[in-house]
């Protein structure tokens, strides 16, 4: 019995260990015979992929979280070429669905190369697109499984991947800040451009393991920055509404508007014509002449005009060379090497104090000033005031302007006396809003910026407002002030509102030919002003090019102001003079 | 035994790999999908929308005379937004349980030592 079962243990140990030593055997036959290569490589190949992860573009938002820019799917349509049925069903169906080429598209399935996969047709497909393709694919299906014949309409191969794309809520509200970003995922102009590297992240070409044991070994790639504005849309918006609405009404060419907080430096709203729908960026090349007109408030120098006598003025209060109540006797004109300067009304204004002086807009007078303070001293205040460099704001594609100094080959005495009236100088809009927060500012200049903030990982990290220096002195600076809202309250300039105390300036500026001389009949008409004086709180700059209606900022560009100031004052919450400052009396 | 064992962990071990996987996908979904909705969102939300919905209501943007200024002691305004999120709701493969990525052999040898 014994035997008998020894017997079979040793029959059943033998088949087992034949068994075993077989499955040895094979696997080294398999390991050294010819095709091993070839499977070592399916192995590989089966391993897994090479992927490259684009990340998802960050966000854009204004300063009270509202979206501005965000992304959206849209689907790449394209097809698997060994799995097309009938071309002409394709191309006929996308031609249709999508307003693609017939024979483009049917000639680019048939002309594929024989080695090559898949073809794309077309990209950034709307989903609305897709789900009508989807579904006329899915009747041909159904129609062909009931009653199948040859030749028959097919989508067999028709494939969609889905994926995400820039989308612009808000369409053209501040386009001239956001800029735009193109099918290869390049920003253009503004915030796209400016900060393209820290919206976009970083693609990353990942290895991916088929194998779930190695899932580990795929990396996170992070999503692109989202940055937080200092903008704040509703004023943007309104700011829009206002500056389109008074291009109508003066018959302007083209306009400016700027507000900015005075104290920090943000720009609460940034408007600027023409402007273009984002989500339709295509047509960028039938709105736009230039890359310059895509944002005038920073990229368009021009001679500003009165709107300059401002820093005139600050540097000669600041020098000591005027007071407030220093006077001038205003003949009508003044002699500098034998050029003569006249007012902008050729008349003779007799004696005024300094505040005459601005609020007559006398460019007699400010000549005067300019010489009394002498040239290096006025060049010297002009270039700390940030006048002819770029105010480093962030967007992209700020000019400069120019500011002619002594020792330029083009610079001659005559410049110093036009330049204190804003003649012969050219600045942005933006550099006259930097230059002139010294004054609302208690005389430090504050750097304009647009970005508020940037959300990274989780954590967002706000931005500190930069000082850009302190050309004047706070008591230069008080006294101009009061100057200048001394000078708004005595006058027709058209810029009052009920309750708060505004200050300001207007400039009509003529405009240089291209033959050397000025227009007889065209202006730049700006106005610069910020309120409340005692604490300002936003700081407008407007800009005109060219009104019919009228030649002068009183009656252009200072009703414009105020228009702005109103919803500055309704939108940023800010309470008459009174009950501020009864409340801030209280405390 | 042994083999058993081992086969075992293994195949949960890929079953649950497989599982984050899917997961991942999903997450990838879901990222995509909330873009989409937050765009949406912001499109109804949008300016121009609020305000043609506001005009079919009935209402109207405030004229100074009807503003009405309370001092409230404390409030300095409004502040501009805060995005951060500091709970980090996505996957760390880092936080898995050694479990699941280690060998049987692995295993022994961490629980011999």
């Amino acid at each position: 019995m014994r035997k008998e079962f020894t017997w079979r243990s040793l029959s059943l140990a033998s088949i087992f260990a034949m068994i075993g030593i077989l499955i040895i055997v094979q696997m080294t036959r398999i390991q050294v015979s010819t095709e091993a290569a070839d499977f070592r490589e399916q192995a590989t190949r089966y391993k897994g992929w090479v992927e490259t992860v684009y990340p998802a573009r960050g966000e854009i938002y204004d300063r009270n979280g509202n979206l501005l820019a965000g992304n959206q799917s849209v689907f790449e349509v394209g097809v698997t070429l060994q799995n097309i049925e009938n071309a002409q069903s394709i191309a006929a169906i996308l031609s249709t669905v999508l307003s693609v080429d017939y024979i483009e598209t049917l000639t680019l399935i048939n002309n594929a190369d024989e080695d090559q996969v898949y073809l794309r047709v077309a990209d950034y497909v709307s989903s609305v697109q897709v789900e009508e393709l989807r579904r006329i694919q899915g009747n041909i299906e159904e129609d062909n499984l009931n009653n199948s014949q040859e030749g028959q309409d097919s989508l067999a191969g028709l494939n969609f991947r889905r994926h995400l794309a820039r989308s612009y809520p808000e369409n053209a509200i501040a386009s001239n800040i956001i800029g735009f970003v193109n099918q290869s995922g390049r920003g253009y102009f503004g915030i796209e451009e400016k900060y393209n590297d820290l919206l976009a992240g970083n693609a990353v070409q990942v290895w991916v393991p088929a194998d779930p044991n190695r899932v580990e070994e795929i990396p996170h790639v992070p999503d692109g920055t989202t940055l937080v504005l200092t903008i704040n849309r509703e004023l943007q918006a309104s700011t829009e509404q206002i500056l389109d609405q008074s291009l109508y009404n003066y018959g302007a060419e083209s306009g400016t508007i700027i507000v900015m907080d005075p104290k920090n430096g943000e720009i609460l709203a940034m408007a600027s014509t023409p402007r273009l729908n984002l989500d339709n960026y295509s047509q960028y090349d039938q709105i736009f002449n230039s890359a310059s007109e895509y944002n005038r408030a920073i990229n368009m120098p021009y001679e500003p005009g009165s709107v300059f006598k401002i820093l005139t003025m600050a540097a000669a209060l600041d020098m000591g060379i005027v007071t407030p109540q220093t006077t001038y006797v205003d003949i009508g004109s003044f002699s500098i090497n034998g050029t003569v300067i006249r007012n902008w009304d050729q008349g003779a204004w007799g004696l005024q104090d300094m505040t005459g002086c601005l609020r007559h807009s006398l460019n007699v007078c400010m000549a005067w000033i300019a010489t009394e303070m002498g040239t290096d001293n006025f060049y010297d205040y002009m270039s700390n005031f940030g006048i002819g460099h770029p105010t480093g704001i962030d967007l992209s594609g700020e000019a400069g302007g120019r500011l002619k100094v002594p020792g330029d080959a083009d610079w001659y005495p005559i410049d110093l006396a036009t330049n204190s009236f804003g003649q012969g100088v050219t600045t942005t809009p933006i550099q006259m809003l930097m230059a002139t927060s010294a004054v609302a500012n208690d005389g430090k200049m504050v750097a304009p910026h647009i970005l508020y903030g940037m959300v990274r990982n989780g954590k967002q990290y706000d931005f500190p407002p930069q000082d850009a220096g302190t050309p004047i002195s706070k008591g230069a600076a008080q006294a101009l002030s009061e100057m200048l809202a001394n000078s708004i309250a005595g006058d027709d300039s058209n810029v009052a509102i009920p309750g708060y105390r505004l200050a300001g300036k207007t400039g009509t500026a003529q405009i240089p030919t291209e033959y050397g001389w000025y227009s007889e009949d065209e202006t730049n008409t700006s106005y610069i002003g910020w309120g409340p004086v005692d604490d300002p709180q936003f700081m407008i700059y407007v800009w005109l090019e060219k009104p019919t209606t009228s030649i002068w900022a009183s009656k252009t560009a200072a009703p414009v102001f105020t228009l702005v100031a109103e919803e500055s004052i309704r939108l940023l919450n800010i309470p008459p003079d009174i009950i501020r400052q009864q409340y801030a009396a209280g405390q | 035994m042994i083999a058993a064992l081992y086969l075992s962990v293994a195949s949960q071990s890929t079953l649950v790999g497989r599982e984050i996987q899917l997961l991942e996908r999903e997450i990838s979904l879901n990222k995509e999908e909330n873009a989409n909705l937050k765009t949406d969102l912001a499109r109804i939300l949008s300016y121009y929308a609020a305000e043609t919905r506001g005009d079919a209501l009935g209402f109207h943007s405030a004229t100074s005379e009807e503003i009405h200024y309370l001092p409230i002691p404390g409030y300095s305004g409004r502040e501009a937004v805060t995005l951060a999120n500091d709970t980090n709701l996505s996957a760390n493969f880092q936080n898995l349980p050694t479990e699941y990525s280690q060998s049987l052999f692995d295993w022994f040898e961490l629980h011999l030592r």
